[in-house]
């Protein structure tokens, strides 16, 4: 026999289920909205932004054969976006023929991180018939510095000190001195580096404007998408050669790319252009649990009147 | 030889030389002798030891900030100079300080090395306590225990075998790779890495729980904020700004111009971020900067007298 | 200057004099205020909210028993964590007296080792050493990650009833912000790092937002030489809004408010269409292109839809032809020339605005490669 609850439940009603879902639903959703468009090829239109282009024209106006600086801040935990940025990057500079070299004042994982993302780059650009980048000859690991504030004072300083003591392995498998690589061998002051490019998740972006900004070397940045507020202040006052911004910048680079670099066979897009719609079906979900939050308000609201 | 010293000077040997091991030891002598003599001393000439340390330690990045810096390997006229010599008091000593700067940078780094050891005995102590004490969740400290450990000796055999082994530059290949190599690359890349990545990815679902507890319009202020939002959100999502601003330009008649092109989503956004977001950050930053050089102030000069607790 | 002058090869690369005589002016108000309040004792300061929570919130630790949570951020030993420390030194004061137990976390080793002196010397002023509990302060890693990790596991172990977030946060303040609302503890929070501010309020009770941060310890201990060093820094901000409004009273001016140009939106019909625009590099400008051109050169660039190729080579004024740029792509409704080329000095302003708002007629021939979809 059933026993009867004598104080029965009151079903709560539509203002505040609304108001009150549960977080291991959202979350679900979330799953489920950041998964499922990973498996379908989804092409989204794209008006890369005035920063982004700015950037890019940036890279594509470096002489060929010149050097560039590589802040590479990055390690997995953000390479949806930053991961992202440095395989547009190095495939402009490969592309281009600039040389680069690459280091890292955030974190120690990055140099190895970076490292493995030119090597597989350089292997896909040369399977499409382009020329890739050897180490060493077209681009030197000077790996971590610890101390991002003090690295980024001796770089302005003087960066042939800064990276004095670093080595490289050349062609014939025996480290040697970064500077006699013939990515480093023209490098006497920091202006011979024909621009600055920080690939980062962290603050040392603005360590790099407070140290480095107005020596005689452009800087340009790609940042995480949070990150994307903050570094465009300097990106409006002209610190800033260009700025590509989160997941949108990435797939700016690659619209961009894909604009330039015609060539059959080639890869521009990459993971701006699989992630991307998973990012718009993100901020919907936002917009909408938004929106039932507020509708639940409003309920209730009227309902109390 | 370990690594190349491009710049020799007082603070610096060749690596592996007789000079360098004897040095080495003669600061941790100097080292030990100064701590004894700072425990024996009474607390007031400590403080004043303390005072007079912090505040040479700051008087070099202020004196590396105010003095003229020399031009790096260029003379008066612009000519090359190689090597760079100093020609009179002033540059001799803006050549001083920028020589100074890599090594006091050095010292940061060494003293925060020696640092990270206290930090490390200090996980180690409360995690073996709990551990021999059969504490609550004993059960987490042994994996971090057991994982802290790992980690170190894998590291540091397959350092030295990548370093000093018999042939380094042979283990950048895998297909050469001995179980070591496998096992760190098992533990950095195949779980730190991945576990940092999925720590990092855990924002979005608090972002989403967050927003949806918070964003409720209560207010005026809280409506223009929502709308604001939106308009942020919507210039993220490429499709939406696409199609928004072909819709506005082609009631504006054309691709370029008239007032309705003022509405595109482009545009209300760029606005909002040149006009509200750039500079509400930019005053943000300022104050926090202003605060960070009245902070630096007051413990370079050691203003706050009774220590930062006092 | 003679040829032995003491200047000669030696100069202010870094902001020249004026940054530095700005820096020494807020430098002497932050230093003179201090002064200054040493002999008054009546100084206003606003009342900060959050920092009125701070009792509430340990008051409130107390009567459940469960700790008081604090974290430095994750940056280096600087200004900022020691600021956060300062806080904290008060928070573990007044946790003292009231026997509530705290657990302070730390990301970094050197923050972990003077936190450590800092929170036993508050339990010694409160003459309450026995009370301190030498593990309640913690280093816990100094990954990013692996320390959010933990500081969230010790929250939902320890189930903490108030949490002080304070210094530099960056990815890990939502980690940690919604962790802690998730066990009901109420949050006090900030970050100098303005982009994680907006997480945390939307998760936490009580933000300090920027400088407030900075204002914390003057408000709590109403020492002399805090109140007076936030005094300074209120004049100091005033000098730097007063320069802000004259920067831009000044390029109001440059820009031609009182000339009937304008510069206008036109620059996009510029790049429809192929025309033939001048444009002006600086010489120290930012822009790397062109960083080779010597004052005021004027480059001259065929613009069309696609790409843009070099028709006429200008010449330095050392008669050196600037190195060719590489094609770039310019899409149809491209803002981005007036930005490329945003010119610095007033002579340049004039040249760049008659060429962009008036681009030769017989060069434009509208409609030309502009793409179907763009029609």
């Amino acid at each position: 026999m059933a026993t009867e609850d004598p104080i029965p439940t009151p079903t709560p009603d539509l203002g505040t289920k609304l108001q009150s879902m549960p977080k291991s639903m959202l979350y679900l959703i979330l799953v489920l909205c950041c998964s499922i468009p990973l498996f379908f090829k989804i092409k989204v239109p794209n008006a890369p932004t005035p920063a982004a282009k700015d950037l890019f024209n940036a890279l594509n106006s470096i002489p060929s054969g010149s050097t560039v600086l590589v802040e590479s801040d990055w390690t997995n935990s953000t390479r949806g976006e930053s991961g992202g940025q440095f395989e547009a990057l190095t495939r402009i500079l490969m592309r281009r023929g600039i040389k680069f070299a690459v280091y890292t004042a955030a974190d120690p994982q990055a140099p190895e991180v970076s490292r493995d993302s030119i090597v597989q780059i350089s292997e896909q650009e040369r399977a499409a018939g382009e020329k890739g980048a050897d180490r060493w000859n077209d681009w030197v690991n000077l790996g971590y510095f610890p101390n991002a504030e003090g690295t980024a004072n001796s770089i302005a300083n003087d960066p042939r000190k800064a990276f004095g003591s670093k080595k490289d392995i050349n062609p014939d498998g025996v480290k040697s001195d970064v500077f006699k690589s013939p990515v480093l061998k023209d490098i006497k002051v920091l202006s011979d580096f024909k621009m600055l490019i920080v690939i980062t998740a962290s603050n040392t972006s603005t360590v790099i404007i407070q140290r480095l900004s107005g020596k005689g070397m452009p800087i340009g940045m790609m940042v995480t998408g949070v990150m994307g507020p903050e570094t465009s202040v300097y990106y409006t006052s002209g610190q800033l050669i260009g700025l590509s911004a989160g997941l949108k910048g990435v797939y700016d680079m690659e619209t961009l790319m894909n604009d330039t670099f015609t060539k059959p066979g080639l890869t521009n897009f990459g993971k701006g252009d699989r992630y991307y719609p998973t990012l718009h079906f993100a901020l919907l979900l936002l917009i909408l649990a938004v929106a039932a939050g507020n509708v639940g308000m409003f309920l209730n609201r009227r309902r109390k009147a | 030889m370990l690594f190349a010293q491009v710049q020799k000077s007082f603070w610096n040997e060749e690596s592996g030389s007789s000079a360098l091991y004897i040095k080495l030891i003669l600061a941790l002598v100097v080292g030990f002798a100064t701590m004894a003599l700072l425990l024996r001393m009474p607390p007031r000439g400590r403080r004043a030891v303390v005072v007079g340390i912090t505040f040479l330690s700051g008087l070099f990045y202020v004196a590396f900030y105010l003095w003229p810096k020399p031009l790096p390997g260029v003379d008066g006229t612009g000519a090359p100079l190689d090597p760079a010599k100093p020609r009179d008091f002033v540059e001799y000593v803006g050549f001083y300080l920028k020589d100074a700067l890599p090594i006091v940078a050095d010292f940061s780094n060494i003293l925060s090395t020696f640092l990270l050891g206290l930090g490390v005995f200090s996980i180690i102590r409360i995690h073996g306590r709990k551990l021999i004490r059969r504490q609550t969740d004993w059960g987490f400290s042994l994996v971090l225990m057991f994982s802290v450990l790992l980690m170190v000796v894998v590291g540091y055999i397959n350092y030295w075998q990548t370093h000093y082994g018999p042939d380094p530059s042979k283990l950048e290949l895998p297909r050469n790779w001995s179980f070591v190599q496998y096992a760190n690359d098992l533990l950095f890349n195949g779980l730190l890495q991945q576990m940092d990545a999925a720590m990092f990815s855990l924002i979005a679902f608090y972002i989403l729980s967050a927003a949806y507890r918070a964003f409720r319009i209560r207010s005026v202020e809280a409506t223009i904020l929502l709308a604001t939002a939106l308009i942020v959100i919507f210039s993220l999502m490429g499709v939406v700004a696409f199609f928004w601003d072909k819709g506005v330009n082609g009631i504006s008649g054309a691709t370029t111009g008239g007032i309705a092109g003022n509405f595109t989503l482009t545009e209300v956004y760029t606005w909002i971020k040149q006009n509200v977001q750039d500079p509400s950050i930019r005053a943000i930053d300022f104050g926090v900067g202003i605060g960070a050089l009245a902070m630096g102030l007051r413990l370079w000069l050691s203003l706050e007298r009774g220590g930062a607790s006092a | 200057m003679n040829e032995h002058s003491s200047w000669r090869g030696v100069q202010y690369l870094d902001t020249g004099w004026v940054g530095i005589a700005f820096t020494m002016m807020l430098v002497l108000f932050i230093l003179f205020n201090i002064k200054r309040a040493g002999k008054n004792q009546n100084l206003f300061i606003r009342r900060i909210a959050g920092l009125n929570a701070i009792d509430e919130a340990i008051g409130r630790a107390t009567e459940m028993g469960r700790p008081v949570l604090m974290v430095p951020g994750i940056g280096d030993l600087n200004a900022i964590s020691v600021q956060a420390l300062n806080i904290f030194a008060y928070v573990s004061k007044t946790a003292a007296r009231f026997s509530s137990p705290i657990r302070l976390c730390c990301g970094n080793a050197a923050v972990f080792t003077v936190a450590q002196e800092i929170i036993r010397d508050a339990y010694q002023q409160e003459g309450m050493v026995d009370r301190y509990d030498p593990d309640s302060v913690r280093f816990l890693s100094d990954r990013q990650f692996a320390f959010a990790a933990s500081v969230s596991g010790l929250i939902l172990r320890e189930k903490a009833a108030a949490a002080f977030f304070l210094g530099e946060f960056f990815a890990e303040s939502l980690i940690f912000a919604e962790t802690a609302n998730s066990v009901g503890a109420i949050q006090i929070a900030s970050s100098t790092q303005s982009t994680q501010t907006p997480f945390f309020i939307a998760a936490c009770d009580y933000v300090l937002i920027g400088d407030e941060f900075y204002a914390a310890s003057a408000y709590l201990t109403r020492k002399p030489v805090l109140v007076g060093s936030l005094i300074g820094q209120d004049w100091s901000k005033m000098a730097v809004g007063g320069l802000v409004l004259l920067g831009a009273i000044g390029l109001t001016v440059q820009m031609g408010v009182f000339s009937p140009k304008t510069i206008s939106r036109t620059a996009q019909d510029t790049v429809d269409v192929p025309t033939t625009i001048s444009v002006v590099a600086k010489k120290d400008g930012p822009y790397a292109p062109y960083e080779q051109a010597i004052g005021t050169t004027v480059h001259t660039f065929a613009l069309k839809k696609g790409q843009v190729e070099e028709s006429d080579v200008p010449l330095t004024e050392d008669g050196q032809k600037v190195p060719m740029i590489a094609p770039r792509v310019i899409t149809a409704g491209d803002t981005d020339v007036m930005r490329l080329f945003k010119p610095q000095k007033d002579k340049t302003v004039s040249v760049l605005r008659e060429q962009i708002d008036k681009p030769p007629k017989d060069q434009i021939v509208p409609g030309t490669d502009v793409p179907e979809e763009d029609k």
